[in-house]
């Protein structure tokens, strides 16, 4: 039975304990005052990248009565039912969907250098291209996509699960009662301290809004209604697909740059 | 806390006020959230901005920054007004009902309360507070009569009643003195229990004690129910909205929700953290909900109760060990110099009088210097009397807690015949404060030439964080133990001087030592939580490099120093005894620490088994008599290490978790229980929250003990077969009621809104004062204040998640800078407006102690405050106080514009509220 995270929105309190626990597990390193980071805001860094796989978003608005709604979003790949970013990835094995968790992995060793296809055709810009910057700031762009594995390396070893507890050992000095079922969960969803994001069977979904195109991506997201959640604007755009449909051809883009060979892009879009 | 943080799930309100706890406190959430899924829990949030509380919350409410008992006065208002209040509760478990001095009054046209010494709206002074007391029923006389064998004492002026039965009286003249029981009574007689004068007299002085006078119909006009129903009558809800800002109809709403759990079976908790206590009337700020929890009848009851949320891991700990001046291990009172002799330390050196009886034969037999001596005796002193039998009056077993913990301290050296190396103790004198701003103070002067700053860094989290700056420059030596190289520890290398021009490290000659210190999964011990709750944690790595835990560095510190104790009193440090560690050690023997801290028989029988066994004769030790019951006395097991979550014990699914860790008092986790009882059924106010569960006993009916549940505090709720009666359940109160009326605090009774020392106000609109009374201003420049005309901006200083505190951790951890790099101030539309600032533009924030820079986040969770029935805006703007020089996200720090003045009773800091203005950089 494939897995589905969950994130109850209504429960989500902003506090980023899922953003720096994905950066913990998967140790990526933070992006620097250098690269770029808001002033003025909450929100940093300012957009997932090759380096932040889940990025909590922020929004507010002042409501016709005076009020003033404050809401957040844990950003991240929604491992779709069935993602165009594998479906139009040119290189086979390099994007995969584990039939037992539901991940979407993106192998990244595999891409190549190959052409940025998964950026272009996924409806809510999760995968991005790996990047780096030269001492005068100059960026240099990879074609090697990045983005959240739904922390499958440790839901399929079981880590945090029962059986880190080898046999003969003591489970009450561990913390690990033995009457108690401890499941693996990704990195992001054993840090949340309200339960807003969880990790259940895909047969517990309940929420029927679905998405054409897409599947039922979005209410893996919600998995209650958008009028229930109270949520902004804003925060409701975040959850939902950009696109429904694919595009219908391969990138342009990826057509354009692929007969450069070694895919390397000036960008110096550096932020201030 | 009273309660616990599971607890929190069994609550029907929760009001937030002072605390952003989604922010701060994450997993408070955990638990709210599963009460609002289960029992519908309804949240209410209290603040100057919409927060990430707030926006998590059902209710939100704005109030300007140091106005919370301008809102929750109004709230009790509401409450006694419209009889929204849980009434038995009150008459029999508060001091409601209890009669107070007919001389006590306040006076709003000035502002004071009776025996105040100041006068003006400005003038400062103190409290003579005598009025603030209970009237008593206590009678004396000079016309008793005794008849030789007979146990019946006579007195033709009194007016006895059987009432008296169980209560005391004291013979105090002629030759059958003493005090006894008193068994039967008639008007003018009574029965006494044991007596058997040997002689026919008349003419005796007698004395029968007295204890308050209680009205249970709540009717008489000096009865504190009655005194306070006039005091908060003043709080109408357009007097909350003049003062506070919040429109009167969000404040009803707040109001009306939240009083709805003053019926009997409903119950509602007030969570709150530094937004209250920050503030020159901080205490009173926790008065008000305290004040609020005792009408609702909230307190002692799961889903209940008055909640700090801590600010550190093991804060309660660290209060619970005595890290502040006024106090010693588990809340016993550091000796004051007037407390010259730990009891009555007579010619023979070992006749210790202990008791608190000064009708005690053995007493009354002294001459009347060594009576005077005793009184002024630290035991005396600090050790409640009280005369009613119905009260457990539980601080009277403190002699026990000193004693052992003086023999804890002195080990061998501390005996009876030296007062149990009692004056190896510091003294404190009377009158003076020795907190963190009165230590600056006093660095600042040149007094004190030495400091060791242990886990902390005042450059940043310091108020007047400049002028605490500058003062370190005048230190001739420091110490800083830290995890990092601090903002404090390397103070010089930014050092500014007082016109805000760079100072020349050179030029300051303060010599600075760096001690690394392991991080707390560097080192093996306990964490004492909010609820407290004293959690074993176990050592995962090793520190890095030279770091060395706490409690190694500590050691080898006294080590040292009993090597070369010095002149002036080496005794003091060569008798500590000091068995947990020894010389070369690689660490602290933590368990022995715990077992040192339970207290064991001195005959070497064993460790205690909780503080019921602790003695005042010098034959039990314990390191603090609240933690007496960690080491279970049956196996020897340390039970902060117990990981049990069956839940077994608890009754009615309220989350007791008693096997889980431990906490103090004896493993109580709700404290104050016998609360959650009804006084007339001994049943729960709320069945299916039950906290105690007890039995009707058949031969009495009245009476029951307890079957399941929590720990019931004290240990007689209650077998009548075993002897004992009903008690009070407020049992750390000499009186046994808990106080809506305050006589204990130094600047008043009931809860009065004044201004903060910054202020937009000219007065505080309920009386004519510009501040509270009897506050302390220090001198020189820490006594300059800004003026709201140059400085109209109110700004207050907060907690973000990212970071912590003074930021010194998390300023290191590039994940976390990452999520909030820079400093920043947040501000309405309407201010920024004004100013002409928009989102991301630097700032510069001034007032009368400095200038900082930081990035302007515009928001509308800022909004102005109209106050007084203005038109005019008033602003208030917030910022964080994590950053600093130091790390790798540096920034200003906010503390460079927080006065140093602070609360009346604590002197606590005044964080929280100040005046500033705001222009584009
Ligand atoms: S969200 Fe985007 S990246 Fe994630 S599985 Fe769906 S299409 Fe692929
Ligand atoms: S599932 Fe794992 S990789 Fe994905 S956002 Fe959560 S922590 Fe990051
Ligand atoms: S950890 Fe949970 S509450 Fe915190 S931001 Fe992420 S989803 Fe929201």
């Amino acid at each position: 039975m494939a897995k589905v995270k969950v994130i109850d929105l209504s429960l989500c309190q902003g506090c980023r304990g899922c953003q720096v626990a994905c950066k913990q597990w998967n140790q990526l390193p933070a992006v620097t005052q250098e690269e770029g980071l808001n002033m003025g805001s909450y929100e940093n860094p300012p957009d997932l990248s090759a380096k932040t796989w889940n990025l909590v978003r922020f929004h507010e608005f002042l409501n016709s009565d005076g009020s003033v709604q404050f809401t957040f979003f844990p950003d991240a790949c929604r491992h779709c039912p069935e993602p165009f970013c594998m479906q139009y990835c040119p290189v086979e094995g390099a994007i995969t969907k584990d039939p037992d968790t539901g991940a979407v992995v993106i192998h990244s060793e595999l891409c190549g250098d190959c052409c940025g296809e998964c950026v272009a055709q996924c409806p809510y810009g999760i995968p991005k291209l790996e990047t780096s910057m030269d001492d005068d700031g100059a960026v240099t762009t990879y074609y090697r996509a990045y983005k959240c594995k739904l922390c499958n390396d440790r839901v399929t070893s079981n880590v945090g699960g029962d059986n880190t507890v080898a046999a003969g050992q003591d489970q009450t000095a561990l913390g690990v009662l033995p009457s108690t079922a401890i499941e693996a969960v990704p990195a992001c969803a054993k840090t949340c301290p309200a339960g807003a994001i969880q990790f259940i069977d895909e047969s517990l979904l309940t929420n029927t809004n679905t998405y054409p195109g897409t599947g039922y991506s979005a209410q893996w997201i919600l998995n209650r209604s958008a009028e229930d959640l109270g949520l902004t604007p804003a925060t409701m755009a975040d959850a939902q697909p950009k696109k429904t449909e694919p595009q219908d051809r391969r990138s342009a883009l990826a057509g354009l740059l692929k007969p450069l060979g070694i895919g390397m892009l000036k960008d110096d879009k550096r932020k201030g | 806390m009273t309660n616990h943080w599971v607890d929190m799930k069994n609550t029907d309100v929760a009001m937030i006020i002072g605390s952003n706890a989604a922010e701060n406190h994450p997993m408070s959430f955990k638990w709210l959230q599963e009460g609002r899924k289960n029992r519908g829990t309804k949240i209410i949030a209290v603040d100057p901005r919409v927060t990430r509380t707030s926006a998590v919350s059902d209710l939100y409410a704005p109030i300007r920054s140091g106005t919370d008992i301008a809102f929750v006065n109004g709230i009790i208002n509401y409450a006694l007004t419209r009889s929204r209040y849980n009434y038995d509760y009150i008459r029999y478990y508060t001091n409601g009902s209890l009669l107070i001095n007919a001389g006590y009054n306040f006076d709003p046209s000035t502002g004071f309360f009776s025996g105040f010494s100041g006068s003006g709206t400005t003038g400062t002074g103190s409290y003579d507070k005598s009025t603030w007391a209970y009237q008593t029923d206590e009678q004396t006389g000079a016309d008793g009569a005794v008849t030789s064998g007979s146990d019946v004492f006579t007195a033709a002026g009194a007016t006895f009643s059987t009432d008296l039965i169980g209560r005391k009286m004291s013979i105090i003249s002629g030759a059958n003195t003493g005090t006894f029981t008193i068994e039967g009574a008639t008007a003018t007689t009574l029965t006494l229990t044991g007596y058997a004068p040997t002689s026919t007299e008349t003419g005796l002085d007698w004395v029968l004690p007295g204890i308050p006078i209680k009205d249970l119909t709540m009717s008489d006009p000096n009865c504190v129910f009655n005194i306070m129903k006039d005091h908060y009558s003043r709080y109408t809800p357009e007097i909350v909205e003049k003062i506070t800002g919040c429109p009167a109809d969000k404040f009803l709403h707040v109001a009306e929700l939240y009083t709805s759990t003053g019926q009997s079976d409903k119950c509602g908790t007030i969570l709150y953290a530094m937004g209250t206590t920050q503030h020159t009337y901080g205490t009173q700020n926790v008065r008000t909900y305290a004040i609020l929890q005792l009408l609702m009848g909230n307190t002692g009851l799961s889903g209940g109760g008055i909640n700090a949320l801590r600010g550190e891991s093991n804060v309660q700990g660290s209060t619970d060990m005595a890290l502040l001046f006024h106090i010693l291990p588990g809340y016993l009172k550091t000796p004051r110099a007037s407390n010259t002799t730990l009891g009555l330390d007579t010619a023979t050196g070992n006749d210790i009088v202990y008791n608190q009886d000064q009708y005690d034969p053995a007493f009354m037999g002294l001459t009347t210097a060594l009576q005077d001596e005793a009184k002024a005796s630290f035991l005396w002193k600090w050790t409640p009397q009280n005369n009613d039998p119905q009260s457990a009056n539980w601080w009277q077993h403190s002699p026990k807690y000193m004693i052992s913990l003086l023999k804890a301290f002195y080990g061998d050296a501390a005996t009876a015949a030296n007062d149990f190396c009692y004056d190896h103790l510091g003294k404190i004198d009377d009158a003076t404060n020795y907190s963190h701003m009165s230590i600056f103070d006093k660095i600042n002067d040149g007094t004190i030439t030495g400091l060791i700053c242990w886990g902390q860094n005042p450059a940043v989290g310091g108020p007047s964080a400049g002028f605490e700056r500058r003062a370190m420059a005048k230190l001739d030596w420091m110490v800083c133990v830290d995890l990092w190289a601090t903002d404090t520890s390397v103070f010089w290398d930014h050092a500014k001087d007082a016109s805000g021009n760079d100072v020349d490290p050179a030029d300051i000659d303060t010599e600075v030592w760096q001690l690394p210190a392991a991080g707390s999964y560097e080192k093996e011990g306990s964490v004492v939580n909010s609820g407290r709750w004293a959690q074993w944690r176990y050592k995962a790595v090793d520190p890095p490099g030279e770091a060395k835990d706490d409690a190694w560095i500590v050691s080898e510190l006294v080590l040292a120093l009993q090597a070369n104790p010095g002149t002036a009193y080496p005794a003091a440090i060569t008798d500590l005894s000091w068995p947990c560690y020894s010389a070369g050690d690689d660490h602290v023997d933590v368990d022995q620490v715990a077992m040192e801290i339970n207290g064991e028989y001195v005959d070497g029988s064993g460790p205690v088994k909780n503080f019921v066994g602790l003695a005042a004769d010098g034959t039990t030790t314990s390191g603090n008599w609240l933690y007496c019951g960690q080491i279970n006395q049956a196996d020897g097991r340390n039970r902060l290490k117990d990981r049990d979550n069956t839940n077994a014990q608890d009754v009615s699914g309220i989350g007791l978790y008693s096997e889980w860790s431990w906490c103090w008092p004896i493993n109580r986790r709700i404290i104050y229980n016998r609360a959650s009882l009804r006084p007339d059924t001994q049943e729960p106010w709320d069945p299916y929250r039950a906290v105690i569960l007890v039995d009707q006993d058949p031969t009495s009916g009245t009476y029951k003990k307890p079957i399941a549940g929590d720990i019931p505090d004290g240990g007689w709720v209650t077998d009548p077969t075993a002897g004992n009666a009903y008690r009070h359940p407020f049992i750390m109160k000499p009186e046994g009621h808990s106080r809506l009326f305050g006589m204990g605090r130094a600047d008043g009774p009931l809860t009065e809104h004044y201004e903060p020392m910054e202020s937009p106000l000219s007065s505080s609109i309920v009386n004519p004062r510009e501040f509270t009374p009897a506050v302390h201003i220090y001198g020189g420049e820490q006594g300059e204040f800004s003026d709201s005309a140059q400085y109209p901006i109110i700004a207050t200083t907060y907690r973000v998640t990212e970071h912590w505190q003074a930021g010194c951790m998390t300023r290191s951890i590039p994940w976390l800078c990452e999520m909030m790099p820079y400093m920043f101030i947040e501000m309405s539309y309407e201010l920024a407006g004004e100013k002409g600032i928009v989102s991301g533009d630097e700032v510069i924030i001034d007032n009368v102690r400095g200038e900082i820079r930081a990035y302007a986040i515009v928001t509308h969770r800022f909004k102005p405050f109209y106050l007084n029935g203005s038109d005019q805006p008033t602003h208030q703007i917030g910022m964080p106080w994590h950053f600093g020089p130091s790390g790798l996200a540096t920034g200003d720090s906010a503390n460079i514009l927080t006065p140093h003045v602070g609360d009346c009773n604590t002197r606590i800091p005044e964080y929280k509220a100040f005046l500033c203005n705001v222009t584009k950089a």
